[in-house]
């Protein structure tokens, strides 16, 4: 038992973030670097490859290892340890060990064998990234980190449903799900919100860029992510995920390019390339997933990058929108050198770590005779080139001269993003470093002769035609209206209207309608404590039915409560 | 002159396309052009709709 607890990733991150929380701020880099490295020795040598244990009839698997989880814990690792290296000057006690626990639970998620453990990590990425979003400290970031609690706490509600009503089924082992029953079907919801599919992609960029700089970058890495892993584990080759993430990828272009804070369009950004993993999730062979682990890999890296530099500037002006920025490149040359950097390796230039990547799953999408959605990845890779390549970079370090003359940030962020950026390049140019841990084997070459001009050609004009279009491009003072307006402005207006007649009505409808809905709510927890403690199978259907809707309701309710 | 470069490249190099039209001279370069282009008018149309000012959600309050 011992050998298996100490062999458990998570564990050791959630110490660290135990240890951060208790020891006195100066010394906090210590456990930020020494427990994510024990963690990163686990995830690769711990001999215990898989942890069984039995609970209440169900086997459970605690810690469960594959190719595909290491890949995902490492990367985990790397963002976790150099998001808190940037942030040592900035973040705050709270933050950085939230941002510890944070990681924790995503590597949890990572390594769990079953629903059970893989739901206790879910919540927990949801609580510790609500703590890290309230650590912004503004209006703003309290209003968003509401939002953003309640939107995945119902996610939650819909997974612990879909779980439940598994559990009736059967046993709650980690494996591909056919989306035949209601139960898979909320799973897959449950995970798909947290992976910012439509229509509940506005949280990403509503949420995210509230937190501290060095929040923001931290954010950026788990929770999207854990859910593309759980798609690989559960939904492999389900094609409806193809249209889902074209729709990501477009609306994540599409965003970025109306948007003016500089962190929400690399927020957008965030959607768009989830969505190039969710579609090869989506297309589902060898190759694809492939595809979809080395994107998950190389994002986590290159996106960390492009949040640090963006969030350097922020630490060192104070600004945050891309009318007020612009002509940082001379005054912060190692700021703007690795955001380049970063911006490039997004937009798969050769020789940085998304050319790479990203070209496994166009070839898949070839290979399965994918036209159209190879013709779609096609224009949206030269789409990420227009809005995070150029407009990012442009926007923020070239443009105009706004007169700001900030200087590089500290140390440990130069230091930080220094290394993410020496990882683009290193992954770009030697790919073998990658290729072999991938769950299939590799027989893609991406360095032909083809392939580089096509990608240059590809990216060049595109990259014309942002300056081309610049005019019409012009950096606005606006917000752009997304789905969550449905519950900021609507359902906001119903609640002062119940409110008012409430309040109109008196007391006695207060009294009643609270007693009544107490009451449901305890028949109904009663309901899924017996059908899934005590295996009341009879009818498991209808129950996961009920106590999703009226939980749905609740939480709709509280929706309205915390615009 | 780099974008002529990579164009002049593409003579020199043939690209075998997967499918029937992607192996012309230009395709790559053409299609990225264009579909750029289409983005950037879509946004702009969409954004005649949806944007607002940044006020929009705190106005009331």
């Amino acid at each position: 038992m011992q050998d298996h607890i100490s062999s458990m990733p998570a564990l050791w991150m959630l110490l660290g973030a135990a240890l951060i929380a208790v020891l006195p701020n100066r010394w906090r880099i210590i456990p930020a670097i020494v427990l994510p490295s024990i963690t990163l020795w686990c995830i690769w040598f711990s001999t215990g490859d898989s942890w069984q244990t039995t609970v209440m009839g169900y086997s459970l698997a605690p810690f469960q290892s594959d190719s595909v989880r290491q890949i995902f814990g490492t990367a985990f690792v790397i963002a976790a340890m150099l998001s808190l290296v940037f942030g040592v000057t900035i973040a705050s006690k709270t933050e950085s060990s939230a941002s510890m626990g944070y990681a924790g639970s995503a590597i949890g998620v990572a390594f769990a064998g079953d629903f059970l453990t893989f739901f206790v990590f879910w919540e927990m990425l949801a609580v510790f990234s609500t703590i890290i979003i309230w650590d912004g400290r503004t209006q703003a970031a309290r209003a968003a980190g509401f939002r953003y609690a309640l939107l995945h706490f119902m996610g939650g509600v819909v997974l612990l449903a879909g779980i439940a009503g598994l559990a009736t089924q059967g046993d709650l082992i980690i494996r591909p799900l056919p989306l035949e029953s209601l139960s898979a079907w909320l799973i897959f919801i449950g995970v798909l919100i947290n992976a910012g599919a439509p229509p509940f992609s506005a949280w990403v960029a509503d949420a995210y860029p509230e937190a501290t700089p060095s929040g923001s970058v931290v954010l950026s890495a788990f929770t999207t992510k854990s859910a593309v892993l759980a798609l690989i584990l559960l939904f492999p080759g389900e094609s409806v995920l193809i249209s889902i993430g074209l729709v990501m990828i477009f609306y994540g272009i599409i965003y970025a390019l109306l948007e003016n804070d500089v962190r929400r369009i690399l927020c957008y950004s965030i959607v768009n390339q989830v969505g190039f993993m969710v579609c090869a999730v989506g297309i589902g062979t060898d190759l694809a997933l492939n595809g979809a682990v080395a994107h998950a890999f190389t994002h986590i890296i290159y996106k960390a990058l492009l949040l640090m530099s963006a969030g350097a500037v922020i630490a060192q002006t104070g600004l945050r929108k891309c009318t007020d920025l612009g002509g940082l490149a001379r005054s912060m040359p190692l700021t703007a050198t690795f955001g380049i950097i970063g911006a490039l390796a997004i937009s798969a230039f050769p020789f940085t770590s998304g050319f790479v990547s990203k070209s496994l799953t166009s070839q898949a999408a070839i290979d399965a005779q994918l036209l159209a959605v190879w013709l779609a990845l096609t224009a949206a890779s030269a789409g990420v080139f227009l809005h995070a390549g150029i407009k990012f970079p442009w926007f923020v370090f070239f443009q105009k001269d706004s007169g700001l003359r900030p200087s590089d940030p500290h140390l440990s962020m130069k230091l930080a993003m220094g290394v993410l950026a020496t990882l683009c390049i290193g992954i770009g140019c030697a790919p073998q470093l990658l290729y072999p841990y991938l769950p299939y084997t590799v027989t893609y070459v991406p360095y032909t002769t083809e392939h580089l001009v096509s990608q240059l050609q590809l990216l060049l004009f595109s990259g014309l035609a942002f300056f081309l279009t610049l005019p019409l491009m012009r950096r606005t003072l606006t917000l752009t209206l997304d789905f969550d307006w449905f519950y900021r402005v609507p359902l906001f207006r119903l609640s002062q209207l119940i409110r008012e007649s409430v309040a109109q009505h008196g007391s006695t409808f207060r009294l009643a309608s609270h007693t009544v809905i107490q009451s449901k709510a305890r028949v109904y927890v009663d309901k899924i404590f017996a059908s899934v403690m005590l295996g009341g199978r009879s009818h498991a259907g209808s129950t996961v039915a009920i106590v999703t809707s009226a939980l749905l309701i609740i939480v709709i309710i509280s929706f309205v409560a915390f615009r | 002159m780099l974008l002529l470069l990579t164009l002049v490249s593409n003579l020199i190099v043939h690209i075998h396309g997967y499918f029937d039209f992607d192996g012309l001279i230009g395709f790559y370069a053409a299609f990225g052009f264009i579909s750029c282009l289409a983005m950037v008018v879509v946004a702009k149309i969409l954004g005649l709709l949806l944007k607002k000012p940044e006020n929009y959600y705190n106005a009331d309050e």
